[in-house]
């Protein structure tokens, strides 16, 4: 029951951040609302593993956690490095 | 016993919740980048430990615990890094924050030192 | 070089607590080699500075800095939500600031910047020899940093024998 309830409130937070992603006039906005994003599935994976009793969906999270921290510090290069036109705010 | 470790572990799964639903409302509520920025971090460091907590309590100490343990350390450590990087990447590329009037003059938003 | 050696012992920790499997010659070989491939990668990408200055010491002195950070943390998420469910009552007036940073070897001062980031409404935005450029979401956070409590602790970690 807690759990479910758990997983439900994760849904919503990650509903708002793809909403983030989607809207985010800049693209660090973008990024960072991804960046939260995988974070949230960490957490989903690991209360999913719980609710349905299967603890191994752990290791999961944990590789979850690294290729996330991974692919955006990936993208922070590529975008430092070749910033995109829109890539400041008109203010 | 199992009553009072079933209430902890409701409460800090709902503490949780609650924070990180707080993250995500502020991510949506302010107003630029780099004050977005704080709202996710919210969401990275106390919504993931009380979250874990809960779990925590729910197993009981095992190897279960431990990797949870390691779920909440990994995040701890590569969340702050991440957000470094991505804020510094903004700033090089020249997205300038907003800065607020300082020095306790007044709350008076609007003025940009841009 | 003792580090290569705390380095293979935590990551056997490490790898037998992930791993559960204490009893299988096999899986135990592979863990061997990975832990083998990790410590030679670690000291290939750290060769010229790995820990060279007071590492250990900032190691062994951690417990002693983590419950006071992370009661720093809870203090600061308590401030940033604040911002987030009370704008009008607690606005939120960012600046940016430059600070001196008390903590001189270079995993201390990693320490201090990522301590920085950690902590909501505060942000490290540069890092360059002994300054660190700080965003802070309001004026009491960047007060809180500007006391230095936090510096003064991370270079209580390194140690001043050295």
């Amino acid at each position: 029951m807690m759990f479910a309830v758990t997983i439900m409130a994760i849904l919503v937070i990650m509903g708002i951040a793809l909403a983030r992603a989607f809207l985010g006039p800049t693209i660090y906005d973008r990024i960072l609302a991804v960046n939260m994003f995988g974070t949230k599935t960490v957490l989903f994976i690991a209360v999913y593993g719980f609710l349905t009793e299967r603890p191994d969906f752990l290791d999961i999270a944990l590789v979850y956690a690294l290729i996330n921290f991974i692919g955006v510090i990936a993208v922070l290069k590529f975008v430092e490095r070749y910033p995109p036109p829109t890539a400041t705010s008109k203010d | 016993m199992e009553i009072i470790i079933d209430g902890l572990s409701w409460i800090c799964l709902l503490i949780g919740c609650g924070l990180g639903l707080s993250g995500a409302i502020g991510i949506f509520r302010f107003k630029e980048f780099y004050t977005r920025m704080h709202a996710a971090s919210v969401t990275d460091t106390l919504c993931v430990f009380f979250i874990a907590a809960g779990m925590i309590l729910q197993s009981g100490f095992n190897l279960v615990s431990v990797k949870l343990i390691f779920v909440v350390a990994l995040l701890w450590l590569t969340g702050p890094v991440a957000s470094h990087a991505l804020v510094r990447a903004a700033y090089q590329t020249g997205l300038k924050p907003k800065l607020g009037i300082t020095r306790k003059q007044s709350s008076l938003r609007g003025k940009s030192s841009t | 070089m003792p580090y290569r050696y705390l380095l293979i012992i935590g990551l056997s920790i490490f790898w037998l607590l992930l791993s559960g499997y204490w009893d299988n010659p096999l899986i135990l070989g592979l863990g061997v080699a990975s832990v083998a491939l990790s410590t030679w990668l670690a000291m290939r990408i750290e060769r010229d500075y790995a820990f060279q200055d007071r590492g250990l010491s900032i190691l062994l002195k951690q417990p002693t800095y983590w419950p006071w950070l992370f009661v720093e943390i809870i203090k600061a998420n308590i401030a940033v939500l604040r911002c987030i469910w009370l704008p009008e009552k607690y606005p939120t007036t960012p600046l940016i600031r430059t600070l001196k940073v008390a903590p001189e070897s270079r995993i201390a001062r990693t320490v201090y910047a990522n301590s920085i980031t950690l902590t909501p409404g505060t942000v490290t935005i540069k890092v360059r020899n002994q300054e660190i450029l700080v965003y802070a979401l309001t004026e009491e956070g960047m007060a809180d940093l500007e006391t230095g409590e936090m510096g003064r602790r991370v270079h209580k970690l390194e140690g001043s024998d050295t």
